[in-house]
């Protein structure tokens, strides 16, 4: 099914009369349009989702919670241009929902820049390592595990069916070259080398020619390959490997949402077989499986997204996309709402980004529902570092079990 | 469009100069274009790089890898900045911008260009050329001396190439433009310059064509507007000047013409006289000759101009062969008209002589002044050959009417005598003794026969009688007759197919008997006579046009090696008692002449001195056969019938009325033409008609036997009548066919002629 959404604005709500009082107002700056926008859209959709809920409810201390939304297309200069008119403009309360590495690492010294206010980053979509890291560890709160630690699970995995000769496909900016960081690093420990790499420009689209990167790589005979892309970048690089008859298997990280990667496979109706084309192929996630209904955080994302009427920022009306009913991406904003309002509910008003931080540092410890406790403090700014792995049948993500199904 | 060649000039210029103008702009601009933006390429990179090592030094010495990427992402929005890369001390590539690979080049090229432990605190910069991307001016900076890594970063060349074609092509774009203006003001500034100029060009090329009727429409005051003044007033002159020679030479033209006309004319008129013309002028010399005076004086016009008069036009006297003054000469002396005398000869150029008739006059112009000399003169050869002929002839004439006048008198006297003698000797009673007298009479009498008929030969009664004849017939009786017992002998060559002769048999054999005898008398010491013969075909263009009837000649040859005949002889051997021999009459030759002149032919003598002498005739050839064979088969001359006899002459009658009893025959008589009629009446009435009459031509004071055929003839129209002449004068003798009559007796006639006469006329 295919939405056009209907415009709908936080500004144009009746409550926006004494939003400075009464909302709070959290600050978005994602790609709603372009190849990646099924993140910015996704994540959007979960986290609104909850917080219509919350605020169904009443709220946090009696306030509405709101997400001020820009779109960056995945790019960082609109991103960077985004933050200063949401913290200038809008004077947001926080940062939340950001997506991409490049775009986030650029808005980095702008937090540094407001480091006494200060202007908080709450659970940006990227496994980047500089958000994880000094002198940005205190202004951001990340709830995913670290790029590093998706790649050093998918690195030992490997290994530990005998597969060594590891070689990369990445983005050329920062993402990539944090994934391509974390694959080295991890291989250097086993005292081995990436075989292989290619790199692609960040924003081409499914229909992209990559014969050039698959030869790059398939001349370096690796045992299996690590892309370190977005959705549609990946999908174009499988699409043409299998049909060059390439069999190796190919793992993607979360950030490449997994179904969307899958769409764009699929949608191309010619050549060779859904299942021929999807074979060997395993994707990284930072949350768990949203199949899995014994965690009740899955029960309460299902109840919460087909409850919700969900509306997108102005910037996004104009794309074309079709939301998925349950989504890796929106169940990863709806676990950030989730865990914000946690965050903010426990901190006792007024609400400020100061109190907020320290209530934080001083309650360390939360929950949202998914069997694992959440742990944050000065020297950890990261809630889960827990990593799920699911393989491709068709269009259909299933958890992935055992690695011997990928042993050569 | 017209385009002046000036302006053409001028954009030429133009383009020359502003293509070298583009060029050099150009060339200039390409070079500082691209210096300045290599080194602006060069400082950009190197303010990059330094800025960078300044200030992230740290993310370098922590290898951040995300970081250093996310760093160098940023560089390649800078302009020119094509790629960048940073590594770490050990040379290790911890972050690029390269898709889809880092180029390998770098694997080689970097430890050569940039080796670490050489590596100062400074950027450094070099040249280097990738595959597939192009050149790039490359920037190593070392990160904290190199200790912490470098920064590697490369500005595209071939984005300053573009650059700099790009600015190329814009100055080109506005030089173009420049250009373009520059030419459409050159045009129309060249154009007011060139307009009047080609203007008065296209006048001048105008008056160059004689087209003076053109005009030039510049009024300017300035030097352009003065020349085409001064040009305009020059063309007015120029056209005055050509009518008036165009005049000048019309009428000469015209005049030219006229003189031509008349040169012609009179050129004309010159060459189409039939006498000679030269004219002399007051020198002398010879200023025109017409084709008639260069035939005859044998100088062509070229040769003979400007020679003296008397040099082409040389008089000799004919008696003493001496010049005589040239009559040019004595007309200018004299101022009148000069004929020559008939004693001088004009000696031709070959030197030969001829006769010629002229005149001389003076020429004078219209003042009546003597400005030359003028010479009329012809050929009067045949002029003079046609007067000795005449001369002959009348001579023959008067001659022949002597003859004529006695021969008939003469003739019926010798008939008288002839027969009666031949009647003696018949008588067998008569001596032995007095028969040779008898037959001295006789011969003496048929002597003076042949006399008589050779003296009529020249009356205008001789005209031949006709018939076909064989010549050889002739020849062989009258030669081998004239040759017996002399001591000559004769060769006679004929062709087979010789033609028959239309001649009067008589007169024919008269002419071979006397050219014989002529040889004869030349050798008297005896030799051969040649004769021969042949045919000669009529003359085509006369055959075809007068009757076809006309057979052509036979000719004859008669040669003897006698003494010959001086060439002045010869004009006169044809002369009447003309003769070199003492015993000749002068006749022979006259005669001969005569004869064969009547019959249509001609005769025509060749002789040397000493060599002797060629005679050659043309006889008229025949239509037909001879109609008889010469000789009788039988002789018999005797018959039987009545015969009338008429003749005035009563001792003719006498005479011949006996002679025919002797034959056989009965004569009865009539004195005249009324008498013969009245008896012939009475004959025929009462049934004892006359076999035969024989009557005489004429009757003085009487009908004679002209007038009594038409009569006789009416009576009786098988009436046989023979007619009798003593001469041959009267037409009726050669045609007596056309009066009626069937034979002719040529009086004197023998008894042997009466018989065979008679009998031939009785019995066809």
């Amino acid at each position: 099914m295919l939405w056009i959404f209907p415009p709908l604005d936080g500004d144009a709500q009746p409550q926006s009369r004494d939003k400075n009082n009464t909302d709070i107002v959290l600050g978005m700056s994602a790609a709603f349009t372009g190849p990646s926008r099924s993140l910015g859209i996704e994540l959007y959709r979960g986290a609104s989702a909850y917080f219509q809920k919350v605020n169904a409810q009443g709220g946090v201390h009696g306030r509405r919670i709101r997400i001020k939304a820009y779109d960056d297309g995945y790019d960082p200069g609109p991103a960077l241009e985004n933050t200063i008119r949401l913290v200038n403009d809008d004077q947001v309360f926080a940062l939340f929902g950001y997506v991409g590495t490049p775009t986030t690492t650029r808005i980095l010294p702008l937090l540094e820049k407001h480091r006494d206010k200060p202007l908080l980053l709450f659970f940006p979509m990227t496994g980047a390592q500089p958000l994880r890291e000094p002198p940005y560890r205190k202004s951001i709160f990340n709830l995913r595990a670290s790029y590093f630690q998706e790649t050093r699970r998918l690195v030992e995995g490997f290994l530990s069916i005998g597969r060594e000769r590891i070689a990369v496909l990445y983005q050329a900016d920062a993402y990539g070259r944090n994934g391509w960081a974390g694959v080295r690093r991890t291989l250097r420990e086993y005292n081995l080398d990436i075989v292989g790499e290619a790199t692609y420009r960040r924003g081409v689209t499914a229909q992209a020619d990559m014969g050039e990167q698959v030869r790059l790589l398939r001349d370096a005979n690796p045992d299996a390959v690590i892309t370190v892309g977005a959705a549609p970048a990946c999908a174009a690089f499988i699409r043409q490997a299998r049909q060059q008859g390439w069999e190796v298997p190919i793992a993607n990280l979360s950030f490449t949402h997994a179904q969307q990667m899958a769409k764009c496979l699929l949608e191309v109706k010619k050549g060779l077989a859904p299942e021929e084309l999807t074979q060997n192929l395993l994707n990284a996630h930072v949350v768990p499986s949203l199949h899995d209904t014994r965690i009740p955080a899955v029960r309460e994302y299902r109840q919460v997204m087909d409850a919700a009427q969900i509306s997108l920022p102005r910037t996004a009306q104009s794309t074309l996309y079709t939301p998925h009913r349950y989504d890796y991406v929106s169940f990863e904003g709806f676990l950030n709402a989730k865990l914000l309002v946690q965050m903010l509910r426990r901190t006792t008003p007024p609400l400020t980004p100061q109190r907020v931080r320290q209530s934080i540092y001083t309650q360390r410890r939360y929950t949202i529902d998914i069997g694992l406790p959440l742990f944050f403090g000065p020297e950890y700014n990261q809630g889960l570092d827990i990593i799920f792995f699911s393989t491709l049948r068709n269009d259909h993500i299933e958890p992935l079990r055992n690695w011997d199904a990928f042993a050569p | 469009m017209i385009v002046s060649r000036l302006f053409k000039k001028t954009l030429l210029v133009m383009v020359l100069l502003f293509g070298f103008l583009a060029a050099a702009i150009s060339l200039f601009s390409a070079w500082s274009l691209y210096s300045h933006l290599r080194s602006e390429y060069e400082s950009k990179a190197l303010a990059i790089a330094e800025s960078m090592s300044q200030s992230s030094a740290e993310t370098f010495v922590n290898n951040q890898a995300t970081r250093v990427q996310s760093l160098i992402n940023k560089f390649l929005d800078v302009e020119g900045v094509a790629y960048a890369f940073a590594t770490t001390e050990h040379g290790e590539v911890i972050a690029h911008t390269f898709v889809p690979a880092f180029p390998e080049t770098f694997r080689t090229w970097l430890p050569q260009k940039f080796p670490q432990q050489q590596f100062g605190t400074k950027p450094q910069t070099a040249n280097v050329e990738l595959q597939d991307r192009g050149r790039f001016l490359h920037i190593a900076a070392p990160m904290l001396a190199g200790s912490a890594g470098s920064l590697h970063i490369g500005m595209s060349l071939g984005h300053i190439n573009t650059l700099i074609w790009k600015a190329i092509a814009r100055i080109q774009i506005i030089t173009f433009g420049v250009f373009l203006v520059a030419v459409a003001v050159a045009y129309f500034w060249v154009n007011r310059i060139a307009h009047p100029l080609m203007a008065l060009s296209r006048y001048s090329r105008q008056l160059a064509d004689h087209n003076f009727d053109a005009d030039v429409d510049i009024r300017s005051t300035d030097e352009i507007g003065e020349l085409a003044a001064t040009m305009r007033e020059m063309a007015g002159q120029l056209r005055d000047h050509f009518q008036q020679l165009e005049e000048q030479i019309t009428i000469r033209r015209e005049a030219e013409e006229a003189l031509a006309a008349e040169k012609e004319l009179l050129a004309v008129t010159m060459r189409s006289i039939g006498d000679g013309v030269i004219a002399a002028d007051t020198g002398g010399q010879v200023v025109l000759m017409n084709k008639v005076a260069e035939h005859l004086t044998g100088w062509s016009q070229e040769e003979g101009m400007r020679q003296q008069v008397d040099t082409v036009f040389r008089l000799v006297g004919i008696a003493d062969g001496q010049a005589v003054d040239c009559p040019a000469q004595k007309a200018l002396e004299s101022g009148g008209i000069y004929e020559l005398d008939d004693n001088v000869q004009l000696r031709q150029r070959s030197g030969q002589c001829i006769d010629i008739g002229d005149s001389a006059a003076p020429i004078r112009d219209h003042q009546g002044v003597i400005i030359g000399a003028v010479i009329v003169f012809r050929d009067i050869r045949e002029e003079k050959r046609r007067e000795l002929e005449h001369l002959r002839a009348e001579k023959l004439e008067s001659l022949g009417v002597l003859a004529g006048g006695i021969a008939h008198d003469f003739n019926n006297i010798l008939t008288a005598i002839l027969n009666n003698i031949t009647l003696a000797r018949l008588n067998q009673e008569i001596p032995l003794s007095a028969t040779n007298k008898l037959q001295d009479a006789e011969r003496a009498t048929l002597r003076a026969k042949k006399l008589t008929q050779q003296l009529l030969t020249f009356s205008q009664g001789g005209l031949p009688v006709t018939q076909c004849a064989n010549v050889e017939d002739i020849l062989q009786d009258a030669v081998a007759f004239a040759l017996r017992g002399s001591n000559i002998t004769y060769e006679l060559s004929l062709p087979q197919d010789l033609w028959p002769v239309e001649v009067d048999t008589g007169q024919i054999a008269q002419v071979f008997d006397n050219l014989t005898i002529n040889a004869l008398q030349a050798m008297p010491e005896g030799g051969l006579l040649q004769i021969w013969a042949e045919n000669v075909a009529p003359p085509r263009g006369a055959g075809s046009e007068r009757d076809t009837t006309q057979k052509g000649f036979v000719r004859l040859y008669f040669r003897d090696q006698g003494c010959g005949i001086s060439e002045q002889d010869q004009a006169h051997i044809f002369d009447p008692y003309f003769t070199t021999k003492p015993e000749g009459s002068g006749l022979g030759l006259s005669s001969v002449f005569s004869i064969i002149k009547r019959h249509g032919g001609s005769v025509d003598v060749h002789s040397e001195l000493g060599r002797g002498t060629t005679f050659t005739m043309y006889l008229p050839a025949a239509n037909g056969r001879p109609a008889c064979p010469s000789g009788f088969e039988e002789r018999s001359v005797s018959g039987s019938g009545r015969v009338l006899v008429m003749d005035d002459e009563h001792e003719v009658r006498e005479v011949l009325g006996e002679s025919l009893e002797y034959l056989g025959y009965e004569p009865h008589f009539a004195a005249n033409g009324e008498q013969v009629l009245k008896r012939y009446t009475e004959h025929l009435q009462a049934g004892r008609a006359f076999d035969a009459v024989i009557m005489d031509l004429t009757v003085p004071g009487g009908m004679g036997g002209k007038e009594t055929i038409r009569h006789l003839c009416a009576i009786d129209p098988e009436v046989r009548a023979i007619v009798s002449s003593g001469y041959s004068q009267d037409p009726v003798m050669a045609r007596y066919r056309e009066y009626g009559f069937c034979e002719v007796l040529m009086k004197p006639y023998t008894l042997d002629e009466v018989g065979e006469k008679l009998r031939a006329v009785l019995h066809n």
